[in-house]
């Protein structure tokens, strides 16, 4: 378990340092000149050409990138372009309401999703089961900018219930339709993935034998059924913390949420390449990290895992 | 200001008409009346201060530092927040008269228009409470002039005694710029320029604090701004908010800090959801503007057209030639061109947002003239090609970026011009690879740009975009024009101190240029805005943008 701990970080590390520089090479080649952004577009020639001097754009690419490398190894991952503020914490600082529209989603996923694929499990081939597979679809197909903006349109402008975008204090308000719009599309796919894996649990004759022991069908779901079917539901679990806290960006976008999916977002519109850096390096080491966790409590959650 | 840091703007022009929008100034409502103070009268205005205004983004604002910020959105703040020397007085909309602001009067201007000498405001305070003096001003516009502090407008400055050696480390001072005392500024130009008032009193003009900018370094211009202005930084969080309160201690007195409490500022805000935080009264204003789909259910909506504001934009779009390049090099073919495009599709095309024009000045910038050298005629820009040597037309590529409504325009342009036997292959790239591109000679053959005013001057359209100084590496005169006989008479009208005869021959260097046709002017847009049902006093400046101060929540 140790070794193969020790393996995956090594990837870990492999996979970030191509990350860097796919991306890096990505905004060296990419048309616009940041220069010219940070002067303003009435800029002199002569003004643009100091600015990338300063600022050393001027330099080949391998010389660019061996620095910002350097600078990264030494915790320093530059400052942004635009608004001149260090990079990681003005990441940092927008993580939190990313992190809150993450675990939002997720529990829409789980409290929407789980009781859903029960109930489809249990009553198969009825009207019940039939909806769930409608909702599982149209969860599925539904475009997440579409329907947070149907959202908003009904819920926050018609009817007042939410605030119409943005984020303030309580948090709560401003996040239960950005969650739930995030939440949906997952707990269509949690619907479909439980049911399977509880019709599939039911069939084994353990939980024959739990029957049989006169448990009432309650305690067979909740401590026979449930354990065993939830495995491919948290590795679900943690592939979407990991995606979703990189930065969600259409529902960020949609919502007025100041995350750090917004972040990349202006980062690339303002070509500001500390951030662009910054942003995709923070998303990617979210994914590497729930990846690694979500393989090893495999060998948490199931004994018969062993890992070498 | 080419259109790209216009493209907030450029979003909010909309769909429906507007002929009637003059030069005079904006049309409020339906009725079409001039924008002014008291054009959405009513109820006056409070006494005291009170009310928060809301306005959304969709971006936060690039700089908050007045030596950085060269685009629409912060440029609002930075009056807002700071003072200059002198102002445009901003009672209505085209208003472009100065005003003195940190100086207690207009400039004493001597020596054949070199020398601008300036008595200063003794009661002028940052909001820390230091007192301003010469030194704080002199500071200021070393700083622009300064490359490390990358100001954008920097070009505009070398033009003062000295600028040149500071810039480059020759001098520690620069010697144009001399105090006289505490209370006096001397400004020494190395050759006369009409417009150097108008550069004083952009942003880049403003007085700083030296000790506060030198102290937070690069974190001075995100969060820790210090000015003088009629109000004051109360807070920045990055991407999320921004508020304003009025300065306590503003030397113009509370009555010039207007009747706002608060002014907020909510970013990452799309047009769409900006629209309906302001019909539900969440939001007063979006400085992004109308977004395009709903701006026809808007306009015929009886209770939210009367809360519209339009006027034309000091701007014009156009279809630059690059005249280095064949068969754009010969003047006959410019001017088929010219013959060949129907400026009143375009217009249609984009819904009315805009006004048909035939100068290079537009009809609200100073020094404009009417005159119409190429009126549509197909037949004879057939002609002017066969004499040219193209009786079959000739292929060449068209450029343009995917910026707004731009690729439609040039997919009209490119087939108005097959009906001429001009091919024309479109190549659309993204906004910044045309800057680029057109700033590189022999590039872009033919292209679809746009220049907006930074001041209320000609000059500002004509040095940019068709001086010979300005045809290098980086340019923004993307037909590469140089000619010397018109250089010579621009140079002349520049240094010209008798403002209204120069004013009155500024349509002559127009039509000097638009002989040589390096360029198809198209058409000036118009520019909607609109507002909640709760604000009152709505008045935009075409140079200052939306003035809080004239603004109350009713």
């Amino acid at each position: 378990m140790v070794r193969y701990t020790l393996r995956r970080l090594f990837w870990a590390v492999v996979v970030l340092f191509g990350v860097s520089l796919i991306t890096f090479a990505l905004t060296y080649f990419m048309p616009g000149d940041p220069a010219r952004r940070i002067a303003g577009i009435g800029a002199s020639a002569a003004t643009v050409a100091s600015i990338r001097h300063q600022l050393g754009l001027d330099q080949p690419f391998w010389v660019q990138y061996s620095r910002y490398v350097g600078g990264v190894l030494h915790g320093n991952f530059g400052y942004s372009y635009v608004q001149g503020v260090p990079v990681l914490p003005a990441i940092w600082s927008r993580f939190p309401v990313t992190a809150e529209l993450a675990i939002g989603g997720v529990i829409v996923e789980l409290l929407v999703g789980l009781p859903t694929g029960i109930i489809a499990a249990y009553r198969r081939g009825s009207i019940a089961d039939r909806i769930a597979t409608v909702f599982a679809l149209l969860g599925l197909s539904a475009p997440p900018f579409w329907l947070g903006l149907v959202l908003l349109y009904y819920l926050a402008f018609k009817m007042g219930w939410f605030p119409i975008g943005g984020y303030g204090s309580p948090f709560i308000g401003y996040l239960i339709l950005p969650a739930f719009t995030l939440g949906i599309g997952g707990a269509a796919v949690y619907t479909r993935t439980f049911r399977s894996t509880i019709l599939d649990v039911l069939d084994q004759p353990y939980i024959r034998m739990a029957r049989a022991k006169g448990l009432s069908e309650s305690v067979v779901l909740l401590r026979h059924v449930i354990p065993n079917a939830i495995t491919p539901i948290v590795t679900q679990i943690g592939i979407d913390l990991g995606y979703f806290l990189g930065g969600v960006f259409i529902i960020e976008a949609v919502f007025g949420l100041p995350g750090i999916g917004q972040q990349a977002i202006n980062a690339i519109t303002q070509l500001d390449i500390p951030i662009i850096m910054g942003t995709v390096l923070f998303a990617a080491l979210l994914i590497v990290i729930s990846n690694i966790v979500v393989d090893l409590s495999f060998a948490l959650i199931d004994p018969r895992v062993r890992y070498r | 200001m080419p259109k790209h840091s216009l493209r907030t703007l450029a979003s909010c022009v909309l769909l429906l008409v507007l002929a009637g929008c003059g030069a005079s100034g904006g049309s409020y409502g339906s009725s079409g009346s001039a924008n002014s103070v008291g054009a959405n009268s009513g109820p006056k205005a409070p006494a005291g201060q009170s009310g928060t205004l809301y306005m959304d983004w969709t971006n936060d604002l690039s700089h908050l530092d007045t030596g950085k910020c060269y685009d629409t959105e912060c440029w609002p703040y930075m009056y807002a927040m700071f003072d200059r020397l002198i102002d445009y007085k901003t009672d209505s909309t085209n208003d472009d008269q100065f005003v003195p602001d940190g100086a207690v009067a207009m400039p004493t201007v001597t020596n054949g228009g070199k020398t601008y000498t300036f008595r200063l405001r003794r009661n002028i305070h940052f909001w820390n409470g230091k007192l301003v003096t010469s030194a704080d001003w002199k500071y200021s516009f070393e700083r622009i002039i300064n490359p490390k502090t990358q100001a954008g407008a920097a070009s505009f400055w070398t033009e003062i005694v000295g600028a040149s050696a500071y810039a480059s480390g020759k001098a520690k001072h620069v010697s144009g710029i001399q105090t006289l005392g505490k209370w006096g500024l001397r400004i020494k130009l190395l050759n006369p320029d009409a417009s150097f008032l108008n550069v004083l009193a952009m942003p880049f003009g403003s007085v700083v604090d030296q000790a506060v900018v030198q102290k937070y370094g690069r974190s001075y211009d995100c969060c820790h701004v210090m000015g003088t202005g009629r109000y004051m930084l109360k807070e920045h969080i990055i991407n999320q908010r921004m508020v304003l309160v009025p300065n306590p201690h503003y030397w113009g007195g509370k009555a010039a800090t207007g009747h706002l409490k608060t002014i907020e500022a909510d970013f990452g805000i799309s047009e769409d959801t900006g629209l309906l935080r302001i019909e539900r009264g969440s939001a007063d204003l979006d400085g992004d503007g109308i977004p395009a789909a709903d701006f026809v259910s808007v306009r015929n909506d009886p209770k939210w057209s009367k809360l519209m504001f339009h006027y034309t934009e000091v701007g014009t779009y156009y279809i630059p030639m690059n005249t280095l390049m064949k068969p754009f090099t010969n003047v006959l073919v410019r001017r088929a061109i010219n013959y060949a495009i129907n400026k009143s599709i375009i217009v249609r095309l984009i819904n009315g947002r805009g006004v048909v024009t035939n100068t290079i000045l537009p009809p609200s910038m100073p020094g404009h003239g009417s005159f119409n050298l190429y009126p549509y005629n197909p037949a004879k820009a057939r002609q002017l090609l066969k004499q040219a040597g193209y009786p079959h037309g000739f292929s060449t590529t068209f450029w343009t970026d995917n910026v707004g409504d731009d690729s439609r325009i040039s997919q009209n342009i490119v087939q108005q011009l097959a009906g001429i036997g001009v091919h024309a292959s479109l190549k659309v790239v993204n906004g910044n690879t045309l800057t680029a591109a057109v700033g590189t000679k022999r590039k872009v053959p033919i292209t679809f740009e746009a220049w907006f005013q930074d001041f209320p001057d000609p000059n500002d359209f004509f040095e940019p975009i068709f001086s010979c100084a300005s045809a290098v590496p980086g340019t923004f005169n993307e037909p590469w024009y140089c000619d010397p006989k018109v250089d010579r008479y621009a140079n002349q009208l520049k240094v010209m101190q008798n403002r209204a005869q120069r004013l009155r021959l500024y349509p002559r260097l127009d039509k000097m240029v638009m002989q040589d046709a390096p360029i198809v002017p198209l058409y000036n847009p118009v520019f909607w805005d609109i507002h909640s049902t709760a604000l009152k006093g709505y008045l935009y400046h075409n140079v200052e943008e939306w003035i809080f101060q004239h603004m109350w929540k009713g």
